[in-house]
């Protein structure tokens, strides 16, 4: 349980009930110190946890893909994997082997320092590249990313990454923030995350997106309980 | 073996792997104490599926049922699971 914060000096009787649900009234109620004080306490709660955003997306990607058959042992591409959770995520669930597409050196590194020896358990080769230029001779079941085309004006580009080593019946996965009032508020409070351009998306407007380049939807979800709200869409190619 | 030493040498295993050396008792939260990460998260719903033959349903998908051993416990009894060996 949580008890929410009352305010020091605004009592009872001077409550305006008429316009509780109205006119936003805080200047009565906050001085300019109880904001800079307000400020790192909601910033606290709302903090990235690796261990509630692996549940949340364990919650999320169960729901996804229940109804879908996701081939045994796949082989799975992660575009701008920084340290690859959607694959590992993958592996542990359903086995096969990952490619990790990352241009970013400390990406690679955050990935190594993500306790390596369990990654070593499993079959990833990790590739520093440019998600539009590398090549490979192999195809994939599952071809996805995590937080990666919300930083592209132009998503042709980047979903044609994801479409270009895919095999015809392999399925696109497709992780972005989600244009929520949490989200906004979350990386309004973590102005040091908020490295360039980066969009929140609604699912109407990610099937959109989708849809414009060619991906038939299997289905957008939302996810439910993190610091910040994500959608997952499935995709295949339009046939 | 009983399901507590079960997935005692479990997360034991995975935390050798880590090369943590790190000694916990049964009601320690593990996630706040940091003691292990979220690739062990994902391991852990993945190893009580296949071990207890049991679906993890999102309802049950909180930090709360996998937090410390007694709580995981707790919560493969709550799932009708025979914790004893």
């Amino acid at each position: 349980m949580h008890i929410t914060k009352t305010s020091k000096s605004f009592t009872n009787d001077q409550f305006n009930w008429s316009e509780y649900f109205s006119e936003n009234r805080h200047s009565y109620v906050l001085t300019n110190d109880d904001i800079i004080e307000m400020i790192p306490r909601v910033r606290s709660y709302l903090t990235e946890s690796p261990n509630l955003m692996a549940l949340i997306l364990t919650k999320l990607l169960k729901r996804l893909l229940k109804n879908y058959s996701i081939p045994e042992n796949p082989n799975i591409l992660e575009l701008g994997a920084g340290t690859g959770t959607l694959t590992r995520w993958l592996i542990t669930r359903y086995g096969g082997k990952g490619m990790l597409v990352d241009n970013n050196e400390n990406s690679y590194q955050a990935y190594k320092n993500t306790n390596h020896e369990l990654i070593d358990d499993m079959d990833i080769f990790y590739t520093i590249n440019d998600i539009f230029s590398f090549e490979t001779h192999n195809t994939f079941d599952i071809v996805g990313s995590f937080g990666l085309i919300e930083h592209f004006k132009d998503k042709t580009e980047v979903l044609n990454a994801h479409k270009k080593f895919l095999k015809k019946d392999g399925i696109i996965l497709l992780l972005v923030p989600c244009d929520t009032f949490l989200s906004r508020v979350y990386w309004d409070l973590h102005p040091e995350l908020n490295h360039g351009y980066r969009e929140l998306l609604t699912a109407e407007e990610l099937s959109e997106i989708a849809a414009q380049n060619n991906l038939k939807k299997i289905d957008v979800l939302k996810s439910d309980g993190y610091v910040y709200d994500f959608l997952a869409g499935l995709f295949t190619l339009a046939s | 073996m009983s399901a507590r030493k079960e997935i005692r040498r479990f997360i034991e295993d995975s935390l050798k792997k880590m090369r943590k050396e790190v000694t916990f008792s049964d009601s320690d939260n593990i996630f706040e104490q940091k003691i292990v990460n979220s690739l062990f998260s994902m391991r852990l719903i993945n190893f009580l599926e296949k071990t207890y033959h049991i679906t993890i349903e999102e309802s049950d998908l909180i930090e709360k049922n996998f937090s410390s051993i007694d709580n995981i416990i707790s919560f493969l009894t709550r799932k009708n699971i025979s914790t004893q060996p």
